[in-house]
């Protein structure tokens, strides 16, 4: 009996202390961010000098929803911000009889919500206390390990965003199977927020990044 | 798998009943390698083994083993390319491992009071998990696959039943499926009992 109780006292101080350090994983909705591009690595990006980007963005929201437009001003300011730092000049979209632009930048806005099943992991720590005082518990030492990889399942749902621009050659567009080709699209994608100022810093970061990975837009 | 699984635990069941017996609990403290490595370079401190062994003889027991072993790693901010596309953000990757071994060791001496090394291994099963979370994205492979696992130790007694344990084991896991060979180096410390 003395040698059962040890067994069982050193099994239950290994558990706990194990659940104490279970890894972690993304906390804040800003760790969902990613920043895609892709470009086409034909074209001549050390070319273009103008561009043109409309003054407002195409909305996609989940029937019957309502688009936000909060921060479509930001986003554009954000890109035309970074497009001024490689050099590249917004011509005026207003004035049809002006100058072609070399290349034209198109914004959209997704903003979906998402139902998932999610299945989880067992969490050592969590219901210990039951099993604590469970007293059939300590028959079946091998109960407690049962969970590990069954887990239980939930369903949840989120909202999702992403913010996609397209910039395509209006020289470049196939006009006969109507099709744009794109050169180069950039996008973000992450979990909605609350707070509007950190929506835009999460906005201000992604953009940015999105420009430091696509180096080819400055010709190199 | 489900004929490994089977034939690993009839072994230990019959190793551990049928002698004088020797169980251990062991935290453990692993190390990738391989392409184990290549996916998670971080070592990992979360580990557990249970074993239980049952004497043939003197120096020769026959047992089972089971590990639970969290490899864990966090890339912040982390770019990665494929041909003309670039995708940056945080992963997450872990693995899962929960090897089931059947296993047999060798004794250095016969005397219970004096440290005595050890040598052997098992075979068996590998329930390994592997996920990597990225955005709202998750990609994971859940399989069982089939490993060995060689291993040295010692034996330290403490008391006249008890013995500290100390081994050094390393696991070769085979692929499953679109899987990678999983390896890894677990270092073991823990206290062992006789009944």
């Amino acid at each position: 009996m003395k040698s059962q109780i040890r067994n069982y006292s050193l099994f239950v101080l290994l558990v706990v202390l194990f659940s104490g350090c279970y890894p972690g994983g993304a906390e804040y909705t800003s760790d969902t961010d990613l920043v895609y591009t892709n470009y086409n690595d034909q074209f001549n990006f050390g070319s273009v000098q103008t561009y043109f980007m409309s003054d407002s963005i195409y909305h996609v929201v989940d029937e019957g929803k309502e688009p936000s437009y909060k921060f479509d001003n930001f986003i554009l300011s954000e890109l035309e911000r970074n497009f001024d730092a490689l050099g590249y000049t917004r011509l005026d979209s207003t004035n049809a009889n002006g100058p072609e632009p070399d290349v034209v930048v198109v914004v959209t806005v997704v903003e979906t919500t998402n139902y998932y099943a999610y299945s989880y992991p067992w969490y050592p720590g969590w219901g210990w206390g039951y099993y604590w005082k469970d007293s059939n518990y300590w028959g079946y030492p091998g109960y407690g390990w049962g969970y590990p990889w069954y887990g239980g399942t939930y369903v949840t749902s989120y909202s999702v965003g992403t913010i996609l621009w397209d910039m395509f050659d209006p020289d470049n567009v196939d006009e006969d199977n109507e099709v744009v080709n794109v050169e180069w699209t950039g996008a973000l994608n992450g979990l909605l927020g609350t707070s509007a100022s950190t929506t835009e810093n999460r906005i201000s970061r992604g953009i940015k990044q999105a420009f430091d990975q696509s180096p080819y837009l400055q010709g190199k | 798998m489900k004929y490994i699984i089977t034939i690993v635990a009839a072994l230990m069941i019959t190793a551990v009943a049928s002698s004088q017996s020797l169980y251990s609990f062991d935290y453990t403290v692993s190390f990738g390698s391989g392409e184990t490595a290549d996916y998670i370079q971080s070592p990992s401190f979360r580990g557990i083994t249970f074993e239980g062994r049952g004497f043939i003889t003197d120096q020769v027991s026959l047992g089972g083993l089971f590990t639970w072993t969290t490899f864990y790693e966090e890339l912040a901010g982390a770019t990665f390319t494929y041909e003309s596309a670039a995708l940056t953000g945080t992963q997450y990757r872990y693995i899962n491992a929960y090897p089931l071994l059947f296993q047999a060791h060798y004794y250095l001496g016969t005397d219970d009071l004096e440290p005595r090394a050890y040598l052997g291994g098992g075979f068996g099963a590998y329930k390994i998990n592997q996920r990597t979370n990225m955005g709202v994205w998750s990609v994971e492979e859940n399989n069982w696959h089939f490993g060995l696992s060689p291993e040295v130790g010692i034996l330290l007694p403490v008391s006249f039943d008890t013995y500290l344990n100390v081994s050094f084991r390393y696991h070769y896991v085979f692929k499953a499926k679109e899987t990678i060979d999983h390896s890894w180096f677990g270092l073991s410390l823990g206290l062992a009992w006789g009944d």
